[in-house]
This record gives structure tokens, sequence and C-alpha cells, in this order.
């Protein structure tokens, strides 16, 4: 069991977390959602939205890089008239040792700055890597290795990106299939010292958690007891499936059992957490439609209000 | 390694050679070597080739079905020859597009509605992820000599029972009429609308160097 909140830790002074207003229960947009944020805004208190998946991005060699789409600034403007919005992007690649994209923190810049965007967050992880004459995608989000250096480096990537987008920013602890031997740090002491060091908040993705301690045999309430909860701002929920032999965050349909379990857990214990999101692939909408979303909603808003 | 299963075999049984050129610390290679014999790295790589797959499926759907069994060694191929910087939809439809527009040309697809069908989602995707300012919407564009929102496909064959019959998933009727279609796809009301050119219709174009 985890330990119930008896007060709340203040961020420090240099951080915007503070700041961030407490929302309630979100939803993850994605291409097959627009029909049902706009038949049913009561289900949920704000929409969270991958900018990278609004706008074009030319390459950074491009004079003029980025351009929002046009359908997207169109729906999500209309989106924030009676609802807010909240960005999770997945372009940053903020571990990748070669390569740091500032052209990336401006246009999310230019993101809040067109949208009031609540706060936003990244994945902490890389997907980049610089080759010979290009960058290469892994088309997968890569641990970072729980080391000092790598500690140091995003400390200062971290600082950065709050010196240029004025909002709370977030990083998401990742999912990992394989094991990285020698590490200086656990994930949660490494967590709690990145958070702290950088002044960022933690994107605590349960499902990321529960995916993590299936296929590496660890107690995911041990895992929630080392993190420093007082750092967590959002929670993402999710399902998942067997692949392989292994359990995977695909994202699949409905949020299993033991994941609405430690999410109960982990928020009587967090006291600044501002909102709990829920996110499914598109490809499983047949397993949901909106009757089933509407249904994986309800019952986080239960969980919330009984807690938050 | 997540990329290619080979290569990750050559790491196990040639680590010396297969990591040659690299930068690494001596903590740092013997990380890659465990992991390399981890069977999680066989869900890496699955994992990587359904998220690279994801932007085909969601802007060519019609194109990757009529490819059936093809599909599978082409994309090998595709991601061989083409790593990719981003995985932004309109950019990696235009690449695979382009891939598939030379094994057309050297006979390798066999599927004779493939050229047609590609085109066709080619145009959709580059209208529906359009970035143009909508005030420019019916200003013609210098490529096309159209307008921005509007494009105008030619098919071979009849586009409305072809298109209709993919939009089901069925294999297309076998009786579509052949000849010389062209279909204009027109989003500058927003929602994409479809309709058949006549033959005046076309000629017209035709006389403009528009088609």
């Amino acid at each position: 069991m985890i330990s119930s909140r008896s007060s709340r830790p203040s961020f420090k002074a240099d951080t915007e977390i503070a700041d961030a207003p407490k929302l309630g229960v979100g939803l993850l947009y994605n291409p097959v959602l627009p029909d049902f944020v706009l038949a049913e805004p009561e289900a949920f208190d704000y929409l969270e939205f991958i900018p990278d998946r609004e706008w074009e991005d030319r390459g950074v060699a491009a004079e003029s890089r980025h351009g929002m789409l046009e359908a997207s600034r169109a729906f999500f403007a209309r989106v924030r008239e009676r609802t807010p919005l909240v960005c999770h992007s997945i372009g940053l690649s903020i571990g990748s040792a070669g390569i740091f994209d500032t052209g990336h923190i401006e246009q999310i810049a230019q993101v809040h700055a067109e949208f009031d965007v609540a706060w936003h967050s990244d994945h902490l992880s890389f997907a980049r890597l610089p080759l010979t004459d290009h960058e290469m995608h892994t088309a997968l989000s890569l641990p970072v290795a729980y080391d000092e250096d790598m500690l140091a480096m995003l400390v200062e990537r971290v600082r950065h990106v709050r010196s240029v987008v004025p909002r709370p920013f977030l990083l998401e602890n990742n999912v990992y299939y394989v094991d990285q031997p020698e590490q200086d740090m656990s994930e949660p002491e490494f967590l709690n010292r990145l958070s702290h060091e950088s002044g960022c908040g933690l994107l605590l993705d349960i499902h990321n958690v529960y995916v993590n301690a299936s296929n590496h045999a660890f107690a995911p309430e041990a895992f929630l007891r080392d993190v420093d909860l007082s750092r967590v701002v959002e929670l993402h929920i999710a399902g998942g499936n067997e692949l392989l032999g292994f359990y995977t965050d695909s994202h699949a349909g409905p949020v299993a059992q033991p994941v609405w379990d430690l999410v109960d857990q982990t928020l009587r214990a967090a006291p600044w957490i501002r909102g709990v999101t829920f996110e499914f692939h598109e490809s499983s909408y047949p397993l949901l439609k909106h009757e089933g979303i509407k249904a994986e909603l309800d019952r986080a808003r239960a969980i919330w209000e009984r807690h938050c | 390694m997540v990329a290619s299963a080979a290569y990750r075999e050559y790491v196990l049984a040639q680590p010396d050679d297969a990591l040659a050129g690299l930068d690494l610390t001596e903590r740092e290679r013997r990380r890659l070597l465990a992991i390399a014999e981890q069977p999680g790295m066989r869900v890496n790589t699955a994992i990587h080739r359904a998220n690279r797959l994801t932007p085909l499926d969601q802007t060519l759907p019609f194109t990757c079905f009529l490819l059936g069994d093809e599909l599978g060694p082409l994309v090998d191929r595709y991601w061989l020859e083409n790593t990719t910087e981003n995985l932004q939809l309109p950019a990696e439809c235009e690449r695979f597009g382009k891939f598939l527009q030379d094994r057309l040309r050297e006979g390798l697809v066999s599927n004779p509605y493939v050229a047609e069908v590609l085109a066709f989602e080619r145009a959709c995707t580059e209208l529906r992820f359009s970035v143009d300012a909508a005030p420019a919407a019916n200003r013609p564009a210098p490529r096309t000599g159209l307008p921005p929102r509007v494009r105008v496909v030619r098919f071979d064959h009849d586009p409305v029972p072809l298109l209709e019959s993919l939009s089901q998933l069925a294999p297309p009727p076998p009786d579509i009429a052949s000849g010389a279609f062209h279909l204009v796809i027109d989003c500058r009301t927003g929602d994409p609308e479809f309709r058949l050119l006549d033959a005046d219709g076309a000629a017209a174009l035709r006389d403009r160097g528009l088609i």
C-alpha cells in the first residue's frame, strides 16, 4: 500500500508546476475521435493532443520548417472554446545524445501561444539518431540509461525547454522490453532526481509501470512507493495485450483491473496531481466505440472524485 | 538492432566487426551485447515494424489492400532502403508512394489497379494535410494550375465501382469498365467532394494543359 498524503509539499519557486490548473479526467486525441470529441464534450474535462501529429515538419534544414495543418488548427480552436487543451509531444527525443532539437521546442511554444495549453509533456526516451548525413527515427520510443551523465544532460535540456515554453513541462516514464545492465540508478531514483534537479514534473504512465512490472518481475506497488509522488502532475492509463510472450503497451482497448487498482492507490498519494488521461490506439476503436470510451472515462472520473 | 534482426544477429556473432566505428565506452559495449541477446528485442523489432506500417496503412489503405501478399516484401525493401527522419503521415506517404512508383515502372507490382489508386490516395493525403492558408484556397497553385484544394486524378478504370469496393475492403469486381476517367477531388469547402469529369470537362482541362 502506498502512503496516503498527509500534506501538500510545495514545488520549488523556480518551477511552473504549482500554477498548473487542476483539470480532472482527460482523453488523448487520435484520428478516430473527432466525432466523439464534438458529440460528448461532457465526458472529459480536457483534451490532450499530440502536437507533432498536427503540424507538418519540413525538416531541420527547411527555411520555414513547421506549418500547422489547416484542419487541425480549425478543429482544436473549436474544441478550445469550451474545453482546456494539454499537449503531449512525441518528437523531442530528449534523450538523444547527439540531437537537441531547439526548433521543435520553439514550435511547441508557438502551439502554446495559439491554443493556451495548460501544460505540455514529452517522453523520457529517445527515438532520433544522428547518422552521417541525416537522422534516423527508430519508430519506437527507447528508454534512456539511468546514468549520471544522462541525468546531467537531461537537466540542462529540461531547463532550456522551461526557458522557452512558459508552461509546466512534464516527462513521462517509459516502457521497456529489455534490461540495460550496469545503470547508475534505479528508474524511480532517476525520475526523482531529474524532477527535483531540473524543475520538470512527472507524467506517470501507470500502464507503463504495470507493463514493466509484468515483464521484468517486480512489484508495481514498490515502484510507486519509491517514486516521489509529490512530483507527479498527470497520470496516463491505457490497455495492452500479449505479443511474443511479453505484455505490451499497445494501447489496445480498455484498462485492465490491476491498472485501475494502481490508479486508485496513486491518486490517493499524489498531492499535485492535475489530471488523469485515458489513451487508446485508433486501431482499437472497434473494441471500445463511443460507449466503451465513455465507460473508461466514467470509471476514471469515479476514482478521481474519490481522491482529488 | 531495433530495426534489423539481421544486424542484431551480426552483433551477437561478430561483435568486433558489427560495432566497429561506433564510439562506445566499455560499459556501453557490454550493454549493447547484453541487450542484443534479450528476447525483448524481438518485441522492439515487431513494434518498430508496426509503427512504420501504420503511416502507410493510414494514408494508403486501398493501395496496401490491393498489394495483398506483395506488400510484405515491398515494405521490407522500402524500409531497408529508406531509414526515415520522421514518421509524419504525409511525408511517409510521399516517400513510399515514390518508391512504389519505381517498382511499378520495373513491373514488380502485379495488381492492375495499384497505379491509379496510389495516385488517388496520394492526392487525398496531400489535400488532407494541407497547410495552405484558408484565404488562398481558391487561388491557382503554380504547380498544378488548379486551386490548391482541388486535384484531378486520371483512372484507367471506372473509379466508381473500384473505389466503392475498396471502401468495403473488398476486391474490385471483375467487370470494371476500362478507359480514360478523370476524378475531381475538391476540398475547397472542407470535407472532400468527388465528381467525375465528363468528356467536355476533361477536354477543357486538357486544352489548358492541366491534366
